[in-house]
């Protein structure tokens, strides 16, 4: 053997060489000669009543699809109550959002079947719509209480309160969603561009009443999920029913207008936070209430950001008594669900900028109420419920303050917790290198870091190691890829077959974990201007403890990139209406990036064999809180996101 | 999102090009503006009539600068005669866009689409441009072609010795449609300032003129625009303008 | 309501799916040749087929990406006669007698090296764009500021990397 372990080290991605000479392999790149294309019929309205007027032999329609494919189902986390408003798979007589999928017509080409879409004659009836969740019935609730929340406000030294909103986001990854199915020896494959392969398999055996075995998934290579491909869209059972049903392949490629209409979008939730402080500084109660923008209906990951939300409502701080309620609200908008983050930017966002009010209320300074609150030993389970597994918050501020050094402009600090991992992964290893594992890339370099932890085992070199995933032929079970899992999880299965293997065994692994959690600094350094209001972000420090780090330019790249669409959600993003393109919802370029200085502290979680944690959503999750905090130190007022530059010049007034 | 279909015609000249259009059609030059729309569906003409063929140059005439309709906004940039003699115009095509959209996108294209956000018109309201029609008509100002009429050329008269000028302009992200802009012009006995989307501020200039300082000509220059921050942009952008062209 | 499942529809026919004729202009094709990345292509187009389309479903290079359609994402960035240029913005009819480079024809160099280096690239969807795009702007300008690849690669979006190690590639290469 006598090979020397890569862990810990940045191992250059072995996925590169293939991207950069254009031989990557998405979903629109697999040609399948024979192919249809689908095209939608979509709603221009936010609510209405509808009819088809003579649609065509050839048009699908809720009537006629009806009994043969079913909307997915709704498993809510537990402890969740939840109205059962699934996502009909065609609107049947009433349409609830813009962009809402009506009928489905199929043609030789993607130009010809939008032909045939705008043919489809549709008599709409507008109906009043519900913008505002305030105003929209109930789809989700769910409440908490642990402690003596009402004495401790009775006998708090100082109380605060911080009300705050984040609009909704779009995930908008480059290469938007879709799919291709075709019959192939009398089982249905179906290539979907998705953060896993078995639970779509699963979803689409369900909605088209077949078994698993039936169903072939693939996942190809994709370009960019961050959660929002972790959800099967509506579309796809109807793409593999009208390849069943049809005989020929049927392709479905998501365009951009579709992607920002009809992909599930992100954030869009509102809280109030409110605070019991003694005398010291110390925090001795929290009450949290959070209304989510859930849209029109619930898809299976719907519930889940504001239940996170609320989950984590706590931060880093050591707080006794909780009292959280969280409210979805059904409005007339496409629905929401995970986006990077989903819930942990929203609770950061609310407890940190909670945070920097009450250190301007109690005259302390931020950084210092900050320390007299931390969690300091771990495990520590919080009165919301969730188990912290290791940490040491403090050793990540004292770091991020020493890389910001003095900075010109206003600084913003932020602390932050990302829940991640849990539930199963599943992985095989073979003697000659060969990997199979339930996690699906999405361009993070699963392919790399997999590769590193089974050489690691088994004395081979990385380049020696082959791994597979995305295809349930190929893979045995699995998960996926999101909530920051990848490395926990599916590197601690791979890790697991491996010693499997070593140990006589078949190789194989079933990895099950709690959840562990990943926690961070960030600050921020921003310039205004205040003749313009305009917002640049100078520097952003992100300190991260994700237990320990495989692969260190990986993980950078994770924090770097979450980091800037944090920005982007600072400075630039929130869905206004219905942006269709590019245009109309603008994500951030290089000119508007930030100088970075990111670190590493290394607390290992006591949960899988490698001591890992996820590192994902972190910059996401902290970036946004820490401009936050700068910008109201450099208005000198609390304003939400975005920061636009019309926003702050108006409150620079 | 895929075209409408339409018929496609090459005009190898102004004559030609004026021959294929009918009240159903429309021009493609570089498209950059055009095709966008094709593409969502919300411009469905029954033929284009590509005239990106038809030669443009970049010259000097009796001391003006003359550029065809169909000369591409990369060549703006890099034309030495334009940097040398009429820096504003690199200064704003620079804004245009991206450098894959200004290789393809023409200054005509750009003129005749009218987006009350295009960089290059309010550069050219600044300059005093003219432009020429394929009827043999000359407009200076505002362009409103007439039915088979289409722009052949634009004239920038020559600037006068120590004349200095700055184009400033705000926008979200870097090569987005600004918010606003501002070009100014400054010679020894004239002054221009133009103001994105609302054209010549000439109490503004007369300010100038008269000595004002660069923030009160900034303030009238405001006026031009409607919204308070949109006013509180043209008013900043405005005075940075003066400032950089050498007003106080 | 729709009769859908009850008739066969006859797929196998020519164009199906094709609307009547009769609803739109006329349905002509018109045959292109064009230099692909040194080699000589002929192909039958559709006015309205675009450039990103023609090269990645006609002629099989499916290296250049379609990110939005509208010109704002870069992604599908090519040169044309050596210039950056969106496939997606233009008709492939318009490239008769053109000559193109894609991502397939762009010879491995420092830049594809560095981006490898500085961890420049993750899902790499947008990936063919950039290198597109920086390969035609360093052959004006070798020696860039930061501030400059800033500018340059402004009409590229980037939805992983945040940018920052792209910048860095292109200053080390």
């Amino acid at each position: 053997m006598g090979v020397a372990s890569t862990l810990g080290q940045p191992v250059r991605r072995r996925e590169d060489a293939r991207l950069l000479a254009g031989r990557g392999r998405f979903l629109d790149d697999i040609e399948l000669p024979d192919a249809l294309h689908m095209a939608f019929v979509r709603s221009p309205h936010p609510h209405a009543r509808f009819e088809l007027k003579r649609p065509g032999r050839l048009t699908f329609t809720a009537a006629s699809v009806a009994g043969r494919v079913a909307p997915p189902q709704i498993v809510p986390p537990p402890g969740l109550t939840v109205e059962p408003i699934p996502h009909p798979v065609l609107a049947d007589g009433i349409v609830r959002y813009v962009g809402q999928p009506l009928a489905a017509v199929v043609a030789e080409s993607r130009a010809l079947a939008e032909d045939l879409a705008e043919r489809v004659e549709v008599e709409y009836e507008p109906l009043p719509a519900v913008d505002d969740p305030r105003a929209g019935e109930t789809m989700v609730r769910w409440e908490k209480s642990e402690g003596d929340v009402a004495g401790a406000f009775a006998r708090a030294a100082h109380v605060v309160r911080s009300e705050r909103v984040i609009p909704r986001l779009v995930a908008a990854p480059m290469e938007t969603r879709g799919a291709l199915a075709a019959m192939e020896g009398g089982r249905l494959t179906v290539w979907t561009s998705s953060q896993s392969a078995h639970r779509p398999r699963a979803q689409l055996a369900q909605s088209l009443r077949m078994s698993e075995d039936e169903l072939r998934v693939i996942v190809p290579d994709v370009g960019g999920g961050f959660g929002s491909k972790g959800t099967l869209p509506v579309e796809t059972p109807l793409v593999a029913f009208a390849a069943r049903e049809l005989g020929r392949p049927v392709r479905w490629i998501e365009d951009r207008r579709e992607n920002f209409l009809a992909a599930p979008q992100g954030r869009g939730i509102s809280g109030v936070v409110e605070l019991a402080f003694d005398a010291e500084g110390r925090i001795l109660a929290l009450r949290g209430r959070v209304l989510a923008d859930l849209g029109a209906y619930l898809l299976p990951s719907t519930p889940i950001p504001p239940h996170t939300t609320a989950m984590l409502l706590a931060g880093c701080y050591d707080i006794p008594a909780v009292e959280v309620f969280v409210t979805g609200a059904r409005t007339h908008k496409v629905p929401t669900g995970p986006y990077r983050g989903a819930g942990r930017p929203e609770a950061a966002y609310l407890i940190e900028t909670a945070m920097d009010t009450a250190a301007r209320q109690l005259g302390v300074d931020p950084i210092e109420l900050r320390r007299r609150n931390f969690v300091r030993a771990f495990p520590h389970r919080t009165a919301l419920g969730w188990t912290y597994d290791s940490g040491d918050f403090e050793a990540c501020l004292d770091r991020a303050l020493e890389l910001v050094g003095e900075p010109e402009g206003h600084i913003g600090v932020a602390m932050c917790v990302e829940r991640s991992a849990g539930l199963f992964e599943h992985a095989s290893v073979t003697r000659d290198g060969e990997v199979r594992v339930g996690s699906v890339p999405a361009g993070q370099g699963h392919e790399t870091v997999f590769a590193q932890i089974a050489a690691d085992k088994l004395g081979l070199d990385v380049d020696q190691i082959t791994v597979i995933t995305g295809d349930t032929d190929e893979v045995a079970d699995g998960v996926g890829s999101f909530a920051s899992r990848s490395t926990a999880m599916g590197g601690s299965a791979v890790a697991a077959a491996a010693d499997d293997l070593l140990a006589g065994g078949p190789g194989v692994a079933r990895f099950e974990s709690e959840q562990v959690f990943t926690s961070g600094a960030y600050v921020a350094v921003v310039e205004v201007d205040p003749a313009t209001g305009a917002v640049r972000v100078v520097k952003l420090v992100a300190v991260d403890d994700a237990g320990r780090i495989i692969n260190p330019l990986l993980a950078e790249g994770q924090v770097v990139g979450g980091a800037v669409q944090g920005l982007g959600a600072s400075l630039l993003e929130a869905v206004d209406g219905a942006p269709a393109t590019l245009h109309d919802y603008s994500l951030p370029t290089a000119g508007e990036i930030p100088a970075f200085a990111t670190a590493f502290l290394e607390s290992p979680s006591p949960h899988n064999p490698l001591g890992a944690k996820g590192i994902g959503e972190s910059g996401t999750i902290g970036a946004p809180a820490a401009i936050a905090n700068a910008v109201a130190a450099a208005v000198g007022m609390r304003l939400d996101p975005p920061f636009t530059a019309e926003k702050v010049w108006r409150a620079l007034r | 999102m895929k075209p409408a279909p339409f018929e496609y015609v090459v005009a190898g000249s102004w004559d030609e090009a004026v021959a294929a259009l009918d009240g159903d059609s429309r021009v493609l030059a570089g498209g950059q503006s055009l095709v966008p729309l094709m593409n969502q569906r919300l411009v469905r003409p029954r033929r284009l009539v590509d005239i990106s063929g038809i030669p443009g140059l970049i010259e000097r005439r009796r001391g003006a600068l003359r550029i065809g309709a169909t000369v591409r906004q990369a060549a703006l940039e890099r034309s030495t005669l334009i940097a040398g003699g009429w820096p504003l115009l690199r200064q704003a095509v620079r804004h245009v866009g991206h450098p894959a959209t200004r290789a393809r996108g023409t200054i005509g294209g750009s003129v005749v689409h009218a987006d009350p956000r295009a960089e290059l018109i309010c550069a050219l309201i600044a300059l005093d441009a003219r432009f020429t029609l394929s009827s043999g008509r000359a407009v200076h100002g505002p362009l409103q072609l007439g039915p088979g009429e289409l722009l052949t050329a634009i004239e920038v008269p020559r600037l006068q010795p120590f004349a200095k000028s700055a184009f400033v302009a705000y926008a979200r992200t870097s090569g987005s449609f600004a918010d606003a802009a501002v070009a100014v012009v400054l010679e020894p006995d004239r002054a221009a300032d133009a103001v994105l989307g609302a054209g010549r501020a000439g109490e503004a200039e007369a300010a100038v003129r008269a000595g004002a300082s660069a923030t009160d000509a900034a303030a009238l220059a405001a006026d031009l625009v409607d919204g308070d921050h949109h006013r509180a942009l043209v008013a900043e952008l405005t005075r940075r303008a003066l400032v950089e062209a050498g007003h106080a | 309501m729709s009769g859908w499942g009850d008739t066969p529809p006859d797929l196998d026919r020519p164009g199906f799916g094709t609307p009547p004729a009769s609803a739109d202009a006329p349905r002509t094709t018109t045959r292109i040749s064009v230099r692909v990345n040194g080699t000589q292509r002929h192909a039958e187009v559709e006015p309205r087929t675009l450039l990103s389309d023609f090269l990645r479903h006609d002629l099989g290079l499916t290296g250049t990406k379609v990110g939005c359609e509208t010109g704002s994402c870069g992604a599908c960035t090519v040169q044309l006669d050596g210039e950056p240029a969106r496939a997606c913005l233009t008709f492939a009819i318009q490239v008769h007698e053109a000559d193109i480079t894609t991502i397939e024809g762009l010879p491995h160099g420092p830049l594809h090296a560095a981006f490898h280096e500085h961890h420049a690239l993750q899902c790499g969807f947008c990936t063919a764009g950039m290198l597109m795009t920086l390969d035609a702007f360093l052959k004006t300008n070798p020696e860039p500021t930061e501030d400059e690849v800033k500018h340059a690669l402004s009409g590229n979006l980037c939805r992983c990397t945040g940018y920052a190690p792209i910048v860095k590639a292109v200053l080390e290469r």
